[in-house]
């Protein structure tokens, strides 16, 4: 069974992109847009990976991984930051909340992919 | 008639020789033997009016006359009661078991009586010894010896014998009481001149001692100003001898160049009129020695008349020396205080007493005469109340040897109501010795308008800072903005690029929006990094750093890229002995990424070689590439943000300009510099050097 991953991304351009780089890379693509109804998202399609973008309209990346971590089941669901936040320390700054992984806008594609691959086929 | 003579003439002969023994009397006068002292005196005035009645003239009916009457009546004049009381007993004695008669009762009677009379002229007539009181005294002293003549003899009697007695008794009394109280007084007298004299005498030849042995210079002269005697101090102080001088006046020897000539006219002046005077004149010695001297002259005069002067002269030439040097300090001071229009204040804190000068007053409006009496109340009520707690703490802090000195700005009121500033400052110029000030001195210089400049700066500076804070938080939100669309204008045509849907010429085109993509988004990091930089607002998170792994990092990077996608050889040189550096790393890597990105993209053919080694002058890290080079003229250019004026490069590749600033401006940061060689067509080579302190081992 192939594996899900989640996106959390309130850019219509970049949701479609995240989307697109999943399925062509055969996973499973569920897509949220706002902070609101987050953990339902989550109980519903069940991801094995969170992309999150941390500046949401309603609420922040940060909260919602918080939310997450909560849950006892969700402590191993790999989440990774991706964000427009990309000046010198933010990657540190991420990892330190408790972050699995960090990617910056923009992505550099051929990384991103290899990230993916190596967060989903490790044996998560 | 011519015994009687020959009696009186007897009596008065051993009344002086009893004036005369009187004086040897005085001599033993003490506070302790007082009293025998008087009880000695009577008893010669009692034998001598005993020696007086061994030869009597005899009178009918047994009375005798002689001059016992002065001597019993003056006993108690001079002597007082003891004296008196003694005389006139034995007088008494003598007169009743020694001369007897039918008239003994009487006699002794009448000593009595002299006696009372004696005591009485003691106490009222003291100190009246002129020889008309003393005839007075015989006078009254006869009378009251009358009523004895009544005792042992009848009335008729004694008026008969009192016929026969009266001329001499009362002519014997009279003149015996004169002769004997004049002896006796003038003897006195010469006994306190002769006292005062040895007084007198003494102090002179104490005096004449120190005038001689004096170091002061004392001179003599005559009534014309010639010298008559000088003392050794004289001679010392001149070097000229009493013998060389006496006869001369001072000023034909004494004188020379520096002398004043105004001072020389004011003395021949004085001396002139006989006055005093004192003067301050320049003398000089026989060895031609120059020296100050402060001359007291008096005239001097004996019994009324004029003999001469005495001169006492001091050298004063240290005195002088110092006064002189004292006046010209002063004025330097004076000079450099209206120089630099400085106010000065001097505080005696136990009284209170303060002291300003003209320009501190000047400066808050006043004429220092309007302040009127001036106290540390008068600096309490100009200052601003604000700044006065402030000046209170620093004062109190100097005073408990915290500081040294006390400095401090504060605002005045001026008469016209605005504040003014002052720079004051102070120290404790004298401590008791309990350790408390006992004198502040300071200053107080007017600093308004630089005051009023600082307080524009420091606006400027917070606007600036303000605007440059605006600058970068906008520089901030448009970095973060700006990067979600360049995500998928990057993103997508990198899915374009690895799909296979489009031709050789599409898949290119694509590939150019993917890379201006790629420069937005470094331009977007650098913009912010280098403006970070400029407002001061970076720091270095410096850290122990393994060099090695540094150097790894740029391996791993750069060896593919380099190699496989640009086609030029790359090599790291590593010829370093230091195994850890103390720096950001990230920046550091910054600082090498930035270098090496920019030899990758103007070099098309040939190498990049990177070696990196350490010598005493630090750590060097060399980028060499073989690619078309920077004009000379624009080497230097080449670190200003978006300068970009090598025209060879224009042609070359855009980019932004600012890869190189954001370098120079990160080593800097660590201490380091930067430099670039290059010839146009041949290749560039960038040193970047890090101080030694930043190797650590």
């Amino acid at each position: 069974m192939s594996k899900t991953v989640m996106i959390v991304e309130d850019n219509l351009l970049n949701q479609r992109l995240f989307s697109s780089l999943i399925t062509m890379l055969g996973y499973k693509v569920c897509v949220l847009d706002r902070g609101d109804g987050f953990m339902e998202h989550v109980e519903a399609c069940q991801p094995d990976m969170i992309l999150m973008d941390i500046q949401l309209p309603d609420r922040d990346g940060d909260d919602l991984l918080v939310d997450l971590r909560k849950k006892v089941e969700y402590n191993s669901t790999v989440v990774v930051a991706v964000t427009a936040y990309a000046l010198a320390g933010d990657r540190e700054k991420f990892l330190m909340a408790g972050f699995d992984d960090y990617v910056g806008k923009p992505i550099e594609t051929a990384d991103f992919v290899k990230l993916i691959h190596r967060h989903l086929e490790d044996g998560y | 008639m011519e015994s009687a003579v020959i009696n009186i003439l007897h009596g008065l002969g051993i009344i002086c020789i009893l004036g005369l023994s009187v004086s040897f009397f005085e001599g033993f006068r003490t506070v302790k033997a007082d009293t025998m002292n008087k009880v000695l005196l009577g008893t010669v005035f009692g034998g001598v009016i005993c020696i007086i009645m061994i030869d009597p003239i005899y009178l009918p009916f047994g009375a005798v006359a002689d001059l016992r009457g002065p001597v019993a009546i003056l006993s108690g004049f001079f002597g007082g009661p003891i004296v008196g009381l003694v005389a006139n007993t034995i007088g008494a004695g003598f007169r009743y078991w020694y001369v007897g008669g039918p008239l003994a009762v009487g006699g002794a009677a009448g000593f009595l009586l002299y006696g009372v009379a004696g005591v009485v002229f003691h106490y009222t007539f003291a100190g009246r010894t002129s020889p008309h009181w003393f005839a007075l005294m015989g006078i009254l002293g006869t009378a009251a010896v009358l009523p004895a003549f009544f005792v042992s003899a009848d009335i008729p009697t004694a008026i008969t014998i009192l016929q026969n007695i009266a001329p001499m008794l009362i002519t014997g009394n009279i003149v015996g009481v004169v002769l004997l109280g004049t002896i006796i007084t003038r003897i006195h007298k010469f006994n306190v001149l002769r006292k005062t004299y040895e007084v007198v005498n003494q102090e002179n030849a104490r005096l004449s001692k120190i005038v001689e042995q004096t170091s002061n210079s004392v001179v003599i002269s005559d009534t014309a100003g010639r010298i008559e005697w000088v003392n050794q101090g004289f001679e010392e102080m001149t070097g000229y001898s009493l013998n060389e001088v006496q006869g001369l006046r001072p000023g034909e020897f004494l004188h020379g160049p520096d002398t004043d000539k105004e001072t020389k006219k004011r003395m021949r002046d004085f001396v002139k009129a006989r006055q005093p005077f004192q003067e301050y004149i320049v003398n000089y010695g026989k060895d031609g020695t120059r020296y100050w001297l402060r001359i007291d002259c008096e005239p001097l005069y004996e019994d009324g008349e004029h003999i001469g002067f005495m001169a006492i002269q001091l050298d004063v030439t240290r005195e002088q020396t110092q006064a002189l040097a004292l006046a010209e300090a002063n004025r330097s001071l004076d000079n450099v205080i209206r120089g630099t229009n400085i106010g000065t204040w001097e505080w005696w804190p136990d009284s209170g007493k303060t002291v300003f000068n003209r320009r501190w007053a000047e400066i808050v409006g006043y004429e220092l005469e309007e302040l009127g009496e001036t106290s540390i109340q008068t600096w309490v009520d100009f200052c601003h109340p604000d700044d006065l707690m402030e000046s209170n703490d620093k004062l109190q802090a100097m005073f408990r040897g915290e500081t040294e000195f006390y400095d401090h700005e504060a605002r005045m009121k001026h008469r016209d109501g605005h504040w003014v500033w002052v720079h004051d400052r102070g120290t404790v110029v004298e401590w008791s010795t309990a350790g408390t000030p006992l004198l502040v001195t300071g200053t107080h210089q007017e600093i308004t308008e630089r005051k009023e400049q600082q307080q524009e700066l420091l606006q400027a500076k917070e606007a600036a800072e303000a605007a440059n804070k605006t600058k970068l938080d906008f520089l901030a939100t448009m970095s973060h903005e700006l990067r979600t669309p360049l995500n998928a204008i990057i993103g997508f045509s990198d899915i374009l690029v690895m799909g296979d849907k489009l031709d050789k010429e599409q898949a290119e085109w694509v590939g150019y929006i993917n890379e201006a993509g790629k420069n937005l988004s470094g331009l977007l990091s650098d913009i912010l990094d280098i403006a970070k930089i400029e407002s001061g607002r970076i720091e270095l998170a410096e850290s122990r750093v393994s060099l090695k792994k540094v150097v790894d990092f740029l391996d791993q990077v750069y060896k593919l890229k380099v190699q496989e996608e640009n086609d030029l050889h790359f090599n790291i040189i590593r010829r370093f002995t230091c195994e850890e550096i103390f720096v950001d790393e990230i920046k550091l890597k910054q600082i090498l990424t930035n270098i090496l990105n920019n030899s990758v993209k103007f070099t098309e053919e040939g190498s990049i070689d990177v070696e990196i080694w350490n010598d005493k002058s630090g750590l060097w890290f060399t980028v060499a590439d073989t690619g078309i080079g920077i004009e000379k003229e624009y080497i230097d250019k080449m670190f200003t943000p978006f300068e970009r004026s090598s025209e060879v490069q224009k042609r070359a590749i855009e980019g932004t300009g600012l890869g190189l600033a954001l370098v120079k401006k990160l080593t800097e940061l660590h201490g380091g510099e930067v430099k670039i060689c290059s010839d146009v067509g041949v290749g560039t080579q960038v040193h970047v050097r890090l101080p030694p302190e930043r190797i650590i081992k």
